[in-house]
């Protein structure tokens, strides 16, 4: 027999409907199994079990966290008849140890460097094991500012996160995208209905969501960085404990995302030239190596250099200096591919690193007349025209070298040799000796 | 043992009953000797059980065997 509490938890409308029953009757099979276990230990020792926390399921599916102590029951004859049990609903507090527990786990991994999409997908896991029936996800807005990009959603359809990925924000753009746009809370308590909703209810519906409450999470300058929507599958608003639980978790996103980009930024610096945004000459080393290491296409690698850059920066100043690097830059990368290396190997030198069938010698003379013409066009600047040009040296792995030391030596080399014996020269190594070849067509240089 | 919950600090009066109906089933004496009402006698005085149990808004039950 058990008490009217029982009674309603089990979804019976007497305490009588429960006499006759057995746990197999009233719980999953493997939690069925675990109280008997329990109590028949119980009953075979004749010691009670005291104050031990366990769950049990509800009718509608919800678990419930109960301190539990059993006693053995004995008869007249001091025989061990039966058990009592009594159960105390401590879900309230379990899930306040769980929230902070999950929380302070949460922030370990952002302070150990975890992979973005694991924090966030653990952030929303721990939202989502505090509430029933609550779906969670986190958009991030990409550097443009405009579209939404998938986050975390470990319990949202697949398919559905696929087809918001990338969405553009908006004034009507659905609960996140309307609140990425404007940067406030949005709650649509019925998505059927809300007219924010009209172009994408459909596809909810069709996935079985019928609420949606997004919140942007904003950067500590204010900036949005995401949403963070909470997502049900009847109408409904959130409450105080919602609410309560999208201010943690909006909070804790913040700071992850932040965290990510600044570290991402940092390391962005760290390998990148500030000036052109090319990757510098630390970046190169380590692909450089690991090019090597791979031990797969052979390619050529050209050191270039702008010709007497020295006199530019002397004749007009550092700021046109910094001017042509760029110009040169945006040449230069215009006519490679997205395969090859580009680098910025300090002041006025670049290497570039070009693989596989592009290496070979016709099609790679053809190329670099390309950069040297487009390196020679004009320059504008304050209503002024001037030319550049540049000396090119190449080396090959494996024919001149197969250490990224070697190969930068001989073509650094040869790139010396070529300035030396004319500007506008690209001197390729063939075994130890160097072969130069003049770059056809190349306009005659100007001011440099 | 005579309480349910020995670090309970709520639910005073609930915890009050079950101490006393704790203190009730069991033997006093020996482990193995008789309590003052026995699993018998408590079944066939259902309307105690029930007035106690449905005090208690803890979850209570009794299983035999």
């Amino acid at each position: 027999m058990a008490n009217r509490t029982v009674a309603a938890d089990m979804g019976v409308s007497s305490p009588d409907e429960l006499v006759g029953k057995s746990d197999f009757d009233l719980h999953p099979t493997a939690l069925a199994e675990k109280f008997y276990a329990d109590e028949q230990d119980i009953m075979r020792t004749g010691t009670p079990k005291i104050d031990y926390e366990e769950f049990v399921y509800l009718r509608d599916g919800r678990r419930r966290w109960v301190a539990s102590s059993k006693f053995p029951l004995r008869s007249a004859s001091g025989e061990i008849v039966g058990v009592f049990g009594i159960s105390r609903d401590i879900s309230v507090r379990r899930q306040a140890e769980d929230l902070v527990k999950g929380q302070s786990r949460v922030l370990e991994m952002i302070a150990a460097g975890a992979p973005l999409p694991d924090i966030l997908e653990n952030l929303v896991s721990l939202m989502e094991a505090q509430l029933f029936g609550v779906w969670g996800s986190i958009l991030l807005l990409d550097d443009d500012g405009r579209h939404l990009r998938h986050g975390a959603a470990p319990s949202l359809p697949g398919a559905y996160c696929e087809a918001i990925n990338g969405v553009e924000i908006g004034p009507v753009v659905g609960s996140c995208g309307t609140a990425a746009f404007f940067g406030k809370t949005v709650i649509v308590e019925d998505i059927g209905t809300d007219p924010l909703w009209a172009d994408y209810k459909d596809l909810a519906l069709s996935f079985g969501l019928r609420s949606c409450w997004s919140t942007p999470i904003f950067s500590r300058d204010g900036k949005v960085l995401g949403t963070f929507a909470m997502y049900t599958g009847r109408a409904a608003v959130p409450g105080e404990r919602e609410r309560s639980l999208i201010r943690d978790t909006t909070r804790i996103a913040a700071i992850a995302i932040e965290r990510y980009r600044t570290e991402a930024q940092i390391r962005y610096i760290a390998h990148h030239d500030s000036l052109t945004g090319l990757p510098n000459r630390r970046d190169f080393s380590f692909q450089l190596d690991r090019l090597i290491a791979s031990g797969g296409d052979r390619f050529a690698l050209i050191f270039l250099d702008i010709d007497r850059f020295k006199t530019v920066n002397d004749s007009f100043g550092h700021v046109v200096g910094d001017m042509v690097l760029k110009t040169v830059t945006e040449r230069i990368r215009d006519s490679l591919e997205p395969e090859d290396m580009f680098v910025r190997f300090g002041g006025d030198e670049f290497v570039i690193v070009i693989r596989g069938e592009r290496a070979a010698q016709s099609t790679l003379n053809a190329l670099l007349c390309d950069i040297s013409q487009l390196v020679a066009l004009p320059i504008h600047f304050d209503e002024q025209a001037f030319h550049v040009t540049c000396s090119m040296g190449i080396a090959r792995c494996p024919e001149n070298g197969t250490t990224s030391d070697d190969l930068l030596v001989r073509a650094d080399n040869a790139m010396y040799q070529a300035k030396e014996y004319r500007p506008r020269r690209v001197l390729f190594l063939r075994g130890q000796h160097v072969v130069g070849r003049a770059v056809p067509n190349a306009p005659a240089g100007g001011h440099a | 043992m005579r309480r349910a919950f020995p670090d309970s600090s709520r639910y005073e009066h609930a915890d009050a009953v079950i101490s006393d109906f704790i203190a009730r089933i069991q033997p006093s004496g020996g482990q193995d000797a008789a309590p003052e009402i026995p699993f018998d006698r408590m079944m066939l005085e259902e309307g105690w059980l029930r007035r106690t149990f449905d005090q208690v808004s803890d979850y209570l039950f009794i299983k035999d065997r």
